[in-house]
């Protein structure tokens, strides 16, 4: 059941973008959010979604993934299009039905939020789909190591987020013994009504947890035996490389958004 | 100097239990193996974790190399000559695939980059699992879990390897994995070995054996004079492997045959 499965949505390959430094895509991607918020334009947007698609087509993923990882918040872009138009009265009244009036700026605005939403997700999207979850854990502790003075634990949610990444696997596989075990007992996970679902959930969701307990006991144990003692002092095995094109690249996104900033906000 | 020594050791979890491991004195020579074996609940497990101050005693002392586990500061350089490979292959692995997970404990070290790219090489060659090292832990055989475990301790050059039940959870082939790296390790690199274990067949591979029972050292012989004991294991209830057994029948049997006993013995360690 869960045989293959691809932690996160991670697609390996050689695209510039995969070879770029996480800690850069990260950057970037800062830079990009922060930018789709200060703009409030829409030629600032029409340059942007430019740049996204820009992005895209240097990243070398087939498009099917990027709408897959988009899907999730369509409903979302939906409602929050129809929450603005509706109750944003500006402008001219285009029609109306009932006590609902749909308005041009409503309209306008709508759409706005709509394009701002969908955008953020895109850009996202791209970086999860180019980078792995290991990288990204590496690059997150990086950037935020100069944080611990103001007691950002960067080391400890690293290490964390990396435990994690590890046993998603494991645990999934874990769920299917149990849920073959408890089948074998007569549990149901797919008929009868929600009240009796929820019940041969908790027959599934209770030895996981209970499980998942022990195992984080004997990994703190296993892990004390070989010498952890916290983030001091400690050397990494993996390195990150920053080139020259990650500068580059960071150095563009910053300009795009200070030009931006001056001339489409 | 020995290597481990274990002086008048009492050790319980909690102030109102009775003693899982008491009144233990013991010692163990550099480069010698010892195989722990005994009933569930004998304390065997609980003393190979006093072993490198996971568990502090009680009472009494455990002095790795001459150096006592209960002196805070020589607890790191303690860690690190006693190596451990616990029960659970999946319960110990802590990175997201081998490479990292072997580097692990050097990086706790704080060791050089190039350094443990070395060491990695070395140790992966050595326990037969540079092939995998990209691999992720969910894609991995239990042997080779355990045979990764082994590595990351290794990698650390421990001077003495513990091995808590590290077999029990395998299937016959990851036993065997497991059980000619460990042996490997002893000849070759003369590294001390402790193995608890529930399988005799395991504990004869062993220079001496100790039985634990009720938290006490039941008895401790050299492995070659196990042969002599048979009706002492049948005693205590501990299963014969079938080449024991079969010694045992013969030796019952009014047969004098000691050639037979020979070949037998020769055939355990084959």
């Amino acid at each position: 059941m869960f045989e293959h499965v691809i932690i996160g949505q991670y697609l390996p390959g050689y695209s510039f973008l995969h070879k770029m430094d996480a800690r850069a895509k990260l950057l970037a991607v800062f830079i990009f959010i922060f930018t789709i918020f200060m703009i409030e334009t829409w030629a600032g947007y029409g340059v942007l979604w430019g740049t996204a698609i820009i992005v895209f087509f240097m990243s070398g993923v087939p498009f099917r993934y990027v709408r897959k990882g988009m899907f999730p918040i369509f409903l979302l872009v939906i409602f929050t299009f129809f929450l603005h138009a509706l109750f944003t009265q500006e402008g001219e009244e285009l029609f109306s039905i009932g006590v609902f009036a749909l308005y041009e700026g409503g309209v306008e605005q709508g759409l706005f939020i709509a394009f701002r939403l969908l955008l953020l997700v895109f850009i996202t999207s791209l970086l999860t789909l180019t980078t792995s979850p290991i990288d990204l854990t590496d690059a997150l502790e990086q950037l935020f190591t100069p944080f611990k003075r103001i007691g950002i634990p960067a080391h400890e949610i690293a290490l964390m987020m990396s435990i994690a990444i590890r046993f998603i696997p494991t645990l999934l596989q874990e769920t299917e013994k149990i849920v073959k075990a408890q089948s074998a007992r007569g549990a149901d996970f797919t008929r009868g009504s929600f009240k009796e679902r929820s019940q041969a959930f908790a027959a599934l969701l209770v030895p996981l947890f209970v499980r998942a307990f022990k195992r984080a006991e004997d990994l703190a144990l296993a892990m004390e035996a070989r010498g952890y003692n916290g983030g001091e002092g400690r050397t990494k095995l993996r390195q990150l490389t920053w080139r020259l094109w990650d500068s580059v690249i960071c150095f563009l996104m910053l300009a795009l958004a200070v030009l931006l900033f001056v001339f489409a906000r | 100097m020995e290597a481990v020594d274990l002086q008048d050791l009492y050790f319980r979890y909690k102030e109102e239990e009775s003693f899982a491991v008491q009144s233990v004195n013991a010692s163990i020579r550099h480069g010698e193996w010892i195989a722990v074996i005994g009933p569930n609940g004998s304390g065997k497990s609980t003393l190979s974790r006093l072993f490198n101050g996971l568990l502090m005693p009680t009472l009494g002392d455990v002095y790795i190399n001459g150096k006592s586990t209960q002196t805070e500061s020589d607890l790191i350089a303690i860690r690190r000559d006693v190596g451990m490979v616990f029960q659970n292959p999946d319960h110990q692995f802590v990175a997201p695939t081998v490479r990292d997970d072997i580097a692990f404990g050097m990086e706790n070290a704080g060791m050089e980059r190039e350094e443990m790219k070395d060491r990695i090489a070395e140790v992966s060659k050595a326990t037969g699992i540079d092939h995998l090292l990209e691999s992720e832990p969910h894609r991995l055989s239990g042997g080779q879990k355990q045979r990764v475990a082994i590595a990351g301790v290794l990698a650390l050059q421990p001077q003495i390897m513990v091995f808590d039940e590290a077999t029990s959870m395998l299937d016959p082939a990851g036993r065997r994995e497991v059980m000619a790296t460990t042996k490997k390790l002893h000849q070759q690199e003369g590294i001390t070995i402790v193995s608890v274990t529930h399988r005799l067949q395991e504990a004869l591979m062993a220079d001496r054996i100790w039985y634990m029972e009720e938290g006490q050292l039941g008895f401790d012989l050299p492995s070659e004079q196990l042969f002599e004991q048979l009706e002492l294991l049948t005693h205590k209830n501990i299963p014969l492997p079938y080449v024991l057994q079969l010694l045992q029948q013969v030796r019952q049997t009014s047969l004098q045959g000691s050639f037979l006993e020979q070949k037998m013995k020769d055939g355990l360690f084959v």
